[in-house]
């Protein structure tokens, strides 16, 4: 019997995937917060990081999210998307 | 006829096979809970000692199954799906969630994973 | 070949196209060199166009499309048990097959005389209902086959009746009391099962008490209720149903000696015991009552196994007849049980107070306080493996040859095998105390020739063997039946075979 099976993706004894990243110090107070940019997607979402804003990349480009409480023990990766969903779009030149 | 848990039992039917009719009671749990009251496998609902059934029907109450193991994974899907996760959204899109192809295949996800997902 | 070719003219015919030709087979292929010599001419017949049924659309499925069929209207499914009860159905009489004449029933003097060895004694009618009732008879061993049934004394069979006669205390060597303990193996089909049903028979002819169980796989195989013991440890187990099975088929089947017999021990723990009371209606307080049921086994042993009353009950006491114990499937016992424990661990079988009564019987210091022989049987082809009881089987056949416990033949378990000591400790090495012998193996073989030929000639007097049976044809199905193995005797035996001139006759055809 597990646990849970969120377990099962990562041994248990290697802990959480901590990876270094440059919080700044001090943050300047919202509305004009800068995201921080990162295209490290596998980095553990940590609780100190709610409320903060990251601008993932997506491979191509860096998406904005926001960290809110649920997403604690999550990827940063889990909430940008990289694939674009497929549109079928009319050429004019038949 | 006997009650467990509400749920009316014909008596020749074997009791194992019965408390798996229960959601979220598999043949593990429903070994392990003939082991803790001391009945031996093969046993028939009608074979019970009426403390047996009520010892049964106490466990099962206490259990999480049926509509609250339902509201559960419910819950779960709902919460990957309001957080804007992957897995949420491709519950959402009735596509496999755990990274299988989808070029043939994917029968099972398109009839159960939904918007309004019911179990 | 009717051709649509003009022979004659043939400049003025234009090539036909090669579609329209019949299928060329290999004699009407055109070989002389035609006006036009082109290569269409030898080229591959055309395809014969596939079957519109086999070829196959793009993106169609490809299954065969049938019609259902219609679903045929069943009756009912058999009642509950009524499977189980034909299968388990024994039938002991044959009203086709021929009346053996000059057939010896099993008797005191006919199951000690060696003269007789090798002939098929019948078993007493009246004993039958008593054989039914403790299970000596299994399905499938083709009792169904004879007017009545028999037994073939072989050498095991007179020899354990001498054994009999000797612990009741009769003849020269007399030694009353004695306990007699084996383990019987053999292969399958060697007949270990009848074996006992005549040890059965031979207790019941001496009047004693026989206690059996039929098929030990029944108590381990998780099909029977369990409780646990409040406050043993490690945890106990009754099986109230199973042990109320006993109570009945020992009841059932040992009737006249039991209830002669009277109480003549304290039994606090039983209430509703009268006293002056018989073993018989002892036993039956616990048929109703499955709870009860091992509380008055263990009354009921005492009782059988009693050698003095208890003080303020002299006057019920007489002398207990000694006992037949036979279990069937011993293998079975010899691991863990099918039952589990409350925290889901398996519960081993020697923790079911049922099967470690019986267990008890072979260790030293035996129960069997009047005397009488336990014999427990298990198979060496079809049973469970169990490396602990090899071992100590093992360990028995090298005591019996005198090989001392403390020499280095004597066979162990080897050292990084996990053997079950608990197991080996049954048959732990004892020394004969009193009347009490070692516990033995028996090793049940083949019949001998001699043997064979009576078992043979059995089948040929009942009319169901068609055959000269001459010392050829014996030594023959002798050989064939791996050394006289009496199963596969048995379907040598009953393989009819009628010459063919015969079989009109209203007499062949029996």
């Amino acid at each position: 019997m597990f646990p849970t099976r969120a377990l099962l993706g990562r041994s248990v004894w290697k802990g959480p995937n901590i990876v270094p990243l440059a919080l700044p110090r001090t943050l300047p107070p919202p509305p004009n917060t800068p995201p921080i940019r990162t295209q490290k997607r596998a980095a553990t979402i940590l609780p100190n990081f709610v409320g903060l804003r990251f601008a993932v990349h997506n491979g191509k480009t860096y998406q904005d999210i926001t960290i809110t409480e649920e997403m604690v023990g999550r990827k940063l990766g889990e909430y940008v998307a990289t694939r674009k969903r497929f549109t079928y779009k009319q050429s004019k030149n038949k | 006829m006997v009650f467990i848990l509400g749920v009316n039992f014909p008596e020749r039917n074997l009791l194992k096979k019965s408390l798996q009719t229960f959601f979220g009671v598999g043949n593990d749990t429903s070994s392990r809970l003939l082991a803790r009251f001391n009945i031996h496998p093969t046993c028939r609902v009608g074979e019970l000692a009426n403390k047996q059934v009520l010892d049964l029907t106490a466990v099962l109450s206490d259990m999480k199954i049926e509509n609250d193991l339902r509201r559960e994974v419910l819950n779960d899907i709902k919460r990957l799906k309001e957080t804007g996760t992957y897995r949420g959204r491709r519950h959402a899109l009735g596509l496999p969630v755990r990274g299988q192809r989808t070029r043939t295949q994917i029968k099972t996800p398109v009839r159960l994973n939904r918007m309004e997902r019911r179990l | 070949m009717a051709s649509a070719w003009c022979w004659s003219c043939l400049s003025r015919l234009r090539p036909t196209p090669r579609a329209i030709f019949p299928s060329p087979s290999a004699g009407t292929r055109i070989t002389s060199a035609p006006f036009h010599s082109t290569a269409t001419q030898y080229a591959q017949p055309v395809k014969k166009k596939a079957n519109s049924l086999t070829q196959v659309k793009y993106r169609q499925g490809q299954t065969l499309r049938r019609k259902k069929k219609k679903t045929v209207e069943r009756s009912r499914p058999p009642a509950v048990g009524e499977r189980k009860a034909m299968r388990k159905r024994i039938v002991l009489s044959n009203p086709n097959a021929l009346e053996v004449e000059g057939m010896q029933d099993l008797s005191a003097e006919t199951m000690i005389d060696a003269r007789l060895r090798g002939s098929v004694l019948g078993l007493p009618v009246p004993m039958l209902d008593q054989l039914r009732a403790v299970q000596a008879f299994q399905p499938k061993q083709g009792w169904s086959l004879f007017r009545r049934p028999g037994t073939v004394m072989r050498r095991d069979a007179v020899e354990m009746g001498r054994l009999f006669a000797k612990i009741s205390g009769e003849g020269e060597e007399a030694e009353k009391g004695q306990v007699v303990k084996r383990v019987i193996t053999g292969l399958k089909g060697s007949g270990k099962t009848v074996h006992l049903l005549q040890a059965m028979a031979m207790g019941f002819l001496k009047n004693w008490v026989v206690i059996t169980v039929p098929d030990a796989r029944e108590l381990v195989s998780g099909d029977t209720g369990y409780t646990p013991i409040e406050g043993s440890k490690p945890t106990q187990y009754i099986q109230p149903n199973a042990t109320s099975a006993l109570l009945n088929r020992t009841v059932e089947a040992n009737r006249e000696v039991m209830s002669t017999l009277r109480v003549s021990q304290q039994h606090p723990a039983l209430k509703g015991l009268k006293p002056n009371s018989t073993l018989e209606d002892l036993a039956k307080l616990g048929f109703s009552d499955a709870a009860l049921s091992w509380p008055v086994f263990q009354a009921l042993w005492t009782e059988l196994t009693a050698t003095s009353p208890a003080p303020g009950l002299e006057k019920n006491f007489q002398p207990r007849p000694p006992m037949v114990v036979t279990v069937d499937g011993l293998a079975h016992w010899m691991g863990e049980s099918a039952y589990r424990a409350s925290d889901f661990t398996p519960v081993h079988a020697h923790d079911l107070v049922f099967v470690k009564h019986f267990l008890s019987l072979l260790e030293p210091g035996s129960s069997l306080k009047n005397g009488g022989m336990v014999l427990y049987a298990t198979s060496t082809s079809n049973s469970p493996s169990s490396y602990s009881l090899e071992v100590a089987l093992d360990q028995i056949t090298a005591r019996q040859e005198g090989i001392e416990v403390s020499s280095p033949e004597y066979p162990q378990p080897e050292p990084y095998s996990k053997a079950d000591t608990r197991v080996l400790d049954v048959f732990k090495p004892q020394k004969p105390s009193g009347k009490e012998g070692a516990l033995e193996l028996q090793k049940l073989g083949g019949l001998t020739r001699e043997e064979t030929r009576g078992f043979l000639e059995y089948f040929a007097r009942s009319g169901l063997l068609r055959e000269d049976v001459n010392e050829k044809w014996v030594s023959d199905k002798w050989s064939l039946s791996g050394g006289g193995i009496i199963g596969e005797l048995e379907k040598a035996g009953r393989h009819l075979r009628a010459p063919a001139e015969r079989i009109p006759t209203a007499e062949a055809q029996v």
